[in-house]
């Protein structure tokens, strides 16, 4: 059976130089798996060259084994790739309904039975379906965002990010929601510098450093055989 | 001057400032959309003025049966504007668009010159002529109709895109184009329709306006300038605020005009563009960050 998605020797250069080079990876159905890295080391970028959002110069991606070279972005959308960027980037003048409702792409009963689904597993959020999002909390932006792209019914999630400036108390919410959204759900890669809070989520995963994919395997073999803590540290 | 020509310069004064705040809202809608002036935006309401006129020559109907064929013609008018003045060049700088549809505005200034001459034309009323007998006032049919039209047409405008996936879709892309796309939102299209959106309520203010105010083929330059002037009033990029700043040229050209004269009301209506730059410079409802062009 093919993986959800897989990458094979994937390059991304931005004015000429690689920001990705030959990078590899398989993500199974419904599962969860960490990218880990330190800033600058090619995630963000890895995750944008999987929702199309930047050309590969080289290397080809597949999802459901069907290959994604020359589908754009919102064709990619979909076909069941959700993507969360690092910093949310929720539609600030619009509301929180109008956020969640803008991704659904379905008829009329289940884009309401995806916002019930939504605000059951977000809670905070019903409570402020009709404020504009830019007056919410950094954390609520955060369950915004990761709300917003389930309400595409993905089969893949990708999450950038997604602890990176919030206090711990809401990392663990958080890490509780996507626990939540994962069961059943979608296949989710999360790009992340926060070990601990990713830890709890994924039981395997990749390490990126300088552009390139340093090592594979459960994220307790990561952090033992040492190339995790050499990924983290920065350029 | 009598309660009586008070209410009537008011009236006059709230049917322009209707008309204008059709133009300058779809004027905004594009500015949001692309991130550029839309300057052919103008000559748009011009040419909705001359279909108008055309309509009404070809069909004795009265223009608030023709008003809904001129917003369908406009919103095609519209589709070929984006297809030829913008889509080729999205992903060149702003002044790119800034040319093109400057290209097409002259184009169109001279395409109506040489079909209606360059003499005033009238449209057609929009629900006959005379007046209204309201409490012992006499009100001006004309302006009246002019007002609920617009508003019909502004509240059309608001349930469109607050009440609608498209409009949901549309205002996402306008605020993020790039995470619209990531969510599945086919956002070329959307411009697109945007500038379909915008040409139509610019073609219904040129038939509302035709009436009263005549229409010509140079008037574009103008209505583009009250258009931009509006939305520096109202707040760069706030539709709200581009409606506020169309009723308050409006209150400026018809009742300040009415006690001073035309061209003082028209220097102090740029006296309070100045103010407004000096003490509020993102407009009376602020600038939608990173918006200016």
């Amino acid at each position: 059976m093919s993986a959800l998605l897989e990458l094979r020797g994937v390059t991304v250069a931005y004015g000429g130089a690689p920001v990705v080079e030959d990078a590899s990876l398989t993500l199974a159905f419904r599962e969860v798996a960490a990218l880990l890295g330190a800033n600058g080391a090619g995630k963000s970028t890895l995750l944008k060259a999987v929702m199309g959002l930047v050309p590969l110069a080289r290397g080809e991606i597949f999802l459901h084994g069907e290959t994604l070279t020359g589908v754009p972005p919102e064709e990619r959308a979909r076909r069941g790739i959700a993507y969360v960027p690092e910093g949310r980037r929720v539609f600030g003048g619009m509301t929180v309904r109008e956020n969640l409702e803008v991704a659904a792409w379905c008829d009329a009963a289940s884009r309401r039975r995806r916002l019930d689904e939504a605000f059951f597993l977000f809670p905070q959020l019903a409570e402020k379906s009709s404020a504009r999002a830019w007056t919410l909390s950094g954390g609520q932006q955060q369950m915004l965002a990761i709300g917003r792209a389930l309400m595409q019914a993905p089969s893949l999630l990708l999450l950038d990010e997604p602890f990176l400036g919030l206090a711990p108390v809401l990392v663990r919410e958080v890490v509780n929601r996507i626990r939540a959204a994962a069961v059943g759900g979608p296949g989710i890669l999360i790009a992340e510098q926060a070990f601990d809070a990713v830890a709890a989520l994924a039981p395997r995963g990749y390490a990126m450093r300088l552009g390139r994919v340093t090592a594979e395997g459960t994220l307790s073999e990561l952090r033992d055989s040492g190339m995790l803590a050499e990924s983290l540290l920065p350029r | 001057m009598d309660a009586l020509t008070l209410v009537q310069l008011l009236l006059n004064a709230t049917a322009l400032g209707a008309a204008y705040a059709l133009v300058a809202l779809g004027f905004v809608l594009v500015i949001n959309a692309t991130g550029a002036v839309n300057f052919a935006h103008g000559d748009l309401v011009m040419a909705g003025g001359f279909l108008s006129v055309a309509l009404a020559g070809a069909l004795p109907l009265p223009g608030i049966v023709l008003l809904p064929v001129v917003a369908a013609l406009m919103a095609l008018l519209g589709l070929a504007l984006s297809a030829a003045a913008y889509l080729p060049l999205r992903n060149r700088p702003p002044v790119s668009v800034f040319i093109s549809t400057i290209a097409v505005g002259v184009m169109l200034q001279n395409g109506a010159n040489a079909i209606f001459g360059a003499a005033p034309r009238g449209g057609p009323p929009l629900a006959g002529d005379g007046a209204l007998s309201l409490g012992g006032l006499a009100l001006d049919r004309q302006s009246a109709a002019v007002i609920v039209a617009a508003a019909i047409l502004l509240a059309a405008t608001h349930l469109l895109l607050t009440h609608t996936q498209l409009g949901k879709r549309m205002r996402a892309t306008a605020q993020d184009p790039e995470m619209a796309c990531a969510l599945g939102v086919r956002t070329g299209r959307m411009v697109a329709l945007t500038f379909a959106l915008a040409a139509a309520l610019a073609g219904t203010a040129g038939l509302l306006l035709s009436n009263r105010y005549f229409v010509t083929p140079a008037e574009g330059g103008s209505l583009m300038l009250k258009a931009y002037i509006a939305v520096v009033i109202g707040g760069w990029g706030r539709i709200g605020g581009a409606v506020i700043g169309a009723f308050l040229i409006a209150l400026f050209e018809s009742v300040i005009a009415a006690f001073l004269s035309q061209p003082v009301a028209e220097a102090a209506l740029y006296a309070v563009l100045l103010i407004v730059l000096f003490v509020r410079p993102g407009g009376i409802l602020g600038e939608v960050e990173g918006r200016r062009a």
